[in-house]
C-alpha cells in the first residue's frame, strides 16, 4: 500500500500555514525518516496523514483512495500512529496494553478471536517481548516500553506505520535497539514506516528514504547518502558541519565544525 | 534465544489471565452477597417503633404480623421503596461516578464537576419559589429539566471551537455554567425565605419518602444511561491512553465525550431527581472499585455501580439508626462514612491514578 501526500497546505490558525504545499510518497518495506529544524512542520505532516489534523488542502491518499474520506474504523485498518511520548495508566501489563491493537479490529459485541491472538502473539513475538508479556508496564526500562507501544501498533496490523519520535526519550541503547527493530520489521516487506525523528544521525544511518524540511517546505527527498551534503544541512540547521562516513555501510555522519562549536 | 526457548514462551504469552478473571468473580458475588444481606438489614432496621423481631416475622411470612396494618404499611410502602431506591440510585451513581472520571480524565471528577448538581438545584428552586411545587413527582421533574438545561449548555459551550470536547474544555464548561446557575439559586433563595427552607431540605439528600412507581419510572431513564455507559466502555477504555492513540484506534474522543456526558446526564438527573444531589457517591464509589481492579475500565464502571449500591444502602441504613428515633441525611451519613474510607484508600497506597499526560 503506496503513501502519497499531494500539494499538501495545513494551519493551526488562519493566515499562519504551518505546511506550504507538501508533497512526498512513502512506499512499503520502505522506512521513510522526516527530519527538519523545530517548527518545520514535520510532526504537522505526521498528525495530517494520521488524521488527527485536517489539512486545508491538498490529498493523501493510501493506493489512491483519499484517507479523510474512510471512516474512522476504516482509517484504523490501514494505518496506525505511535505518538510523541505515550502514557498508560499504572498497573497495565504489556498483554493488555497490546491487545489494545486489535480494537479496530473487533466490534461491539464481537469476542476475542483466534486471529486477534495470533496477531497479538505476532507482535509480542517481533518485538522480543513474549516472556514479558504479563509484566507491568510501569516496571519496564525505557526502551521496553517503547517496544511495547510498538508491539501495540504493530498488532493493529495496518501497512502504514507512523511513528512521532518514537526514540526522542531513550538513551543511545534504547534508541538503537527500538531503530533497530523497526529495520527489521520494515525489510520484512509489507509495511511502510513514516518516522519523524530529531536525530539526524540516526535518520541518516536507518532510512531509506530521508526527507528534509525547513518552513513548511520539502528541501530535499533522497537516500541520506545522495542528499546529505554540508550544504543541505546549513539549509536546514544554519550550522556548518563536515560528513564522515561510516565504515560499516557508509552513510553518512554528520558531525559539526569545530569553530561552529565555540 | 533458542527456537524451544522462544515456544514455551509463547505459550505462556498466550495464556488468559486466570486469576484475575477468577477474583473478579468473586468480588462481584461477594458484592452481591453483602447487598442481599443489607437489604435484609434495610427492612429490618428503622426509625419508627418497629421491632426488629416483628419485622423479621413479617419478612419470613409469620401469619400473625402479616395481618398487622401498620407493620404491613411500613414495610411495604415506607422500607421496600427506600431500599429499591438506594439500590437503583446507588448504581446509577456509581456508573456514573466511573464514567466521568474516566472521560475527564479527572480522578476528583463528580458530578457536580459537569453542572449537573447546580443546574438540578436551579430548576428545584425555580419550582418550588414560581411554581409552587411541593410534591415528590414535582421535584423529580423540576430538577431533572434543570439537569437537561445545564447539560445541554455546557456540551454546546465545550464543543465549539475547532479542538472539539476535551477533558478541560469539558470542566471548565461545567464549572463556569455551574457557577452560573449556582448564583441564580442563591439570588432566589436570598429574597425567598419559605424556599429556602425546602431547598434546604432537598438539598441534603434523602431517600425517605420514596414511591416504589417513582422509582420504577426512573428506570425508564436509567437503564437506557447505563445501557449506554456499557456500550460505550471499550471506547472509554481506548480513552485512557490518550486522545491520539484512541484515534489511531479508530475511536472518535469527542463523539465519545459527548455520548458519556448524555450517559452521566441521565444517570445523575434521575437520581438527583430520586434522593437529590448525593455528591460523594460518584467520586468515591469509582475510588473504591479502582483499588481492586485498576485500569480496567469495564469492570470499574460495574463493579463502582455494585460499590456505590452498597456505600447508599449501608448510609441509609446507618441514617436511620444512628440518632434514633430522628433521621441524619443520607449525603451527610456517606461524606461522614466515606470520607474516611476515602482515606483509607489512599494512605494504604491502594490509589492508582489514571493518566493525566495531557488535559488539553
Amino acid at each position: 500500500m503506496q503513501l502519497n501526500v499531494t500539494d499538501l497546505y495545513a494551519s493551526y490558525t488562519a493566515n499562519n500555514p504551518i505546511l506550504k504545499g507538501v508533497s512526498m510518497t512513502a512506499k512499503p518495506g520502505q522506512v521513510t525518516i522526516i527530519v527538519g529544524p523545530n517548527g518545520c512542520g514535520k510532526s504537522t505532516l505526521l498528525r495530517n496523514i494520521a488524521r488527527l489534523h485536517r489539512p486545508d488542502s491538498g490529498k493523501i491518499t493510501l493506493d489512491d483512495q483519499d484517507i479523510w474520506q474512510l471512516k474512522p474504523r476504516q482509517a484504523a485498518h490501514r494505518l496506525s500512529l505511535l505518538p510523541q511520548s505515550p502514557v498508560a495508566p499504572e498497573g497495565m501489563t504489556v498483554m493488555n496494553l497490546v491487545q489494545f491493537g486489535r480494537h479496530p479490529h473487533q466490534g461491539l459485541f464481537q469476542q476475542w478471536s483466534d486471529q486477534d491472538q495470533l496477531a497479538v502473539t505476532e507482535a509480542l513475538e517481533l518485538t522480543h517481548l513474549s516472556n514479558l508479556a504479563y509484566r507491568r508496564l510501569d516496571q519496564l526500562s525505557g526502551g521496553q516500553r517503547q517496544r511495547c507501544w510498538l508491539a501495540m501498533t504493530l498488532a493493529q496490523q495496518t501497512p502504514l506505520m507512523l511513528l512521532d519520535e518514537p526514540t526522542s526519550m531513550l538513551d543511545l541503547g534504547h534508541q538503537v535497539e527500538v531503530l533497530n527493530l523497526v529495520r527489521k520489521i520494515a525489510s520484512a516487506g509489507d509495511r511502510a514506516f513514516v518516522i519523524v525523528l530529531h536525530d539526524l544521525i540516526a535518520a541518516a544511518q536507518y532510512a531509506d528514504q530521508l526527507i528534509t524540511m525547513r518552513d513548511g517546505k520539502i528541501v530535499q527527498t533522497g537516500h541520506p547518502r545522495d542528499i546529505i551534503t554540508p550544504e543541505l544541512i546549513k539549509d536546514l540547521y544554519d550550522v556548518d558541519v563536515r560528513i564522515l562516513t561510516s565504515p560499516d555501510n557508509q552513510t553518512p555522519i554528520i558531525v559539526a565544525r569545530q569553530e561552529a562549536l565555540v | 534465544m533458542n527456537e524451544a526457548q522462544l515456544t514455551t514462551s509463547t505459550a505462556q504469552a498466550s495464556k488468559p489471565e486466570p486469576d484475575y478473571r477468577a477474583r473478579l468473580l468473586c468480588l462481584v458475588l461477594l458484592c452481591l452477597l453483602t447487598l442481599a444481606i443489607l437489604s435484609v438489614l434495610s427492612m429490618i432496621a428503622g426509625a419508627g417503633n418497629t421491632t426488629v423481631k416483628d419485622a423479621i416475622g413479617y419478612l419470613l411470612g409469620d401469619a400473625s404480623t402479616r395481618n398487622d396494618e401498620n407493620l404491613d404499611m411500613v414495610l411495604r410502602t415506607l422500607r421496600w421503596p427506600r431500599t429499591v431506591g438506594a439500590i437503583v440510585v446507588g448504581g446509577a451513581m456509581g456508573v456514573a461516578g466511573a464514567v466521568l472520571q474516566t472521560v475527564t480524565r479527572n480522578p476528583l471528577a463528580d458530578t457536580g464537576l459537569l453542572g449537573i448538581n447546580s443546574g438540578a438545584a436551579m430548576g428545584v428552586v425555580t419550582g418550588i419559589t414560581y411554581f409552587g411545587v411541593s410534591t415528590t413527582l414535582g421535584y423529580l421533574l423540576w430538577s431533572m429539566s434543570g439537569t437537561l438545561l445545564g447539560t445541554s449548555l455546557v456540551l454546546l459551550v465545550a464543543s465549539t471551537g475547532r479542538a472539539g470536547v476535551t477533558p478541560l474544555r469539558l470542566i471548565l464548561a461545567g464549572l463556569g455554567i455551574g457557577a452560573t446557575f449556582h448564583g441564580i439559586t442563591a439570588m432566589i433563595l436570598l429574597s425567598n425565605q419559605t424556599s429556602y427552607d425546602e431547598y434546604r431540605y432537598w438539598v441534603l439528600g434523602s431517600l425517605a419518602g420514596l414511591h416504589l412507581k417513582i422509582v420504577l419510572q426512573m428506570l425508564w431513564i436509567i437503564v437506557p444511561g447505563i445501557l449506554l455507559a456499557l456500550v460505550l466502555m471499550r471506547s472509554l477504555s481506548a480513552l485512557i491512553l490518550g486522545d491520539d492513540v484512541a484515534q489511531s484506534l479508530g475511536h472518535q474522543p469527542a463523539k465519545i465525550r459527548i455520548l458519556s456526558t448524555l450517559s452521566v446526564t441521565l444517570l445523575t438527573g434521575a437520581s438527583v431527581a430520586l434522593a437529590g444531589p448525593i455528591t460523594f457517591l460518584g467520586l468515591l464509589s469509582p475510588h473504591v472499585a479502582r483499588s481492586f481492579v485498576h485500569h480496567r475500565i469495564g469492570s470499574l464502571i460495574g463493579l463502582s455501580g455494585l460499590f456505590g449500591m452498597i456505600i447508599l444502602l449501608t448510609a441509609d441504613i446507618l441514617c436511620r439508626i444512628v440518632v434514633k428515633p430522628f433521621e441524619t441525611p443520607v449525603s451527610v451519613m456517606i461524606a461522614m462514612a466515606g470520607a474516611p474510607l476515602l482515606m483509607w484508600i489512599v494512605l494504604s497506597h491502594r490509589m492508582l491514578t489514571l493518566t493525566h499526560k495531557e488535559m488539553r
